[in-house]
């Protein structure tokens, strides 16, 4: 897996630091980084094949081509088709 | 006193009786599936597998038993459902799914419980060419998600199009509280859109392991 230790931002509004939220539900695990970019960026970034996952931001399912910022809530969650 | 009489304030029987619901597939989630909708006296079910119970199913797929071992799947669940309801009708279907076999359903709802992506296809092309309800259901390892999906519908195809090469239950095995958990909430879906009623189009992400239970919004 990606090594999620990125450094946190130095850009703030109102007096609070903007970072994207990024959860990975496959490792369960949680981090907050800069990124501006699309979701296929934000895959490559963490090493990530995009035909495995889908990834939602701030509650919705989006496109691999949508454009992110630093103030989204990432959630990228695990395909699977057990029945 | 009347069978259905403490389900009535949720759902009237009379909303359940007249419909034929095909359950597509009969692992984890179809065998709960089924249970489910034919203790609740839907009127008809169909019931389509092509697999025989082996013993690595039977610690989830709760219609079957030791002695089931080797049948067809489908023979074994319409004896169990039988015994459980006498009183709805219930057809067995020990067939492949793929477009052209598809066309053999005729019903007012589909449980999409099958367990590979190129079925949940066939079964997304069905229902959009016969303007019908489906209720899509996975579950693997401790996880699930549910989505009714309505007439008119690109649900399926457009968030799922490019994607391959995911985990299944032989590389990641299932938990049966998972898969039944979504059975559940598979259920629930399908007597809402039975009763007419209005029904959720996010996506239902589940995990009884962690006790989560989220909606996404789902039309990328």
């Amino acid at each position: 897996m990606p090594c999620l230790r990125e450094c946190l931002p130095k850009r703030r509004h109102q007096g609070r630091r903007i970072v994207m939220k990024v959860f990975i539900e496959e490792t369960n695990k949680k981090a907050a980084i800069r990124f501006e970019g699309t979701a296929r960026q934000l895959l490559k970034r963490l090493k990530i094949n995009p035909a495995t996952v889908l990834v939602a931001r701030n509650g919705k399912l989006i496109s691999l081509e949508d454009k992110l910022s630093d103030s989204d809530d990432i959630k990228i969650l695990e395909v699977f088709m057990g029945g | 006193m009347d069978r259905y009489c403490r389900q009535e304030k949720m759902i009237p029987h009379s909303k359940l009786k007249g419909k034929t619901v095909a359950i597509i597939g009969l692992g984890g989630i179809g065998c709960m599936s089924a249970q489910l909708l034919a203790r609740s006296g839907v009127g008809k079910l169909i019931l389509v597998d092509k697999d025989k119970v082996e013993l690595i199913n039977l610690h989830r797929q709760i219609l079957y038993d030791e002695l089931d071992i080797g049948k067809p799947k489908v023979k074994a669940a319409v004896a169990k459902l039988s015994a459980i309801n006498s009183t709805i009708t219930i057809y067995g279907l020990n067939m492949t799914v793929t477009k052209d076999s598809m066309r053999r359903i005729k019903a007012d709802l589909i449980m999409d419980c099958t367990d590979n992506l190129a079925a949940r296809k066939a079964i997304a092309h069905h229902c959009a060419k016969k303007k019908r309800p489906w209720v899509f259901a996975t579950a693997l390892a401790t996880k699930g998600m549910v989505k009714a999906v309505m007439p008119g519908e690109d649900w399926f195809d457009s968030t799922f199009k490019g994607k391959h090469g995911f985990h299944d239950v032989k590389s990641k095995g299932v938990l049966n509280a998972g898969c039944n958990a979504v059975a559940c909430l598979q259920v629930s879906c399908a007597m809402k859109l039975l009763a007419g009623k209005k029904v959720s189009s996010s996506l239902i992400l589940l995990d009884v392991w962690d006790n989560k239970v989220e909606k996404v919004l789902s039309n990328p």
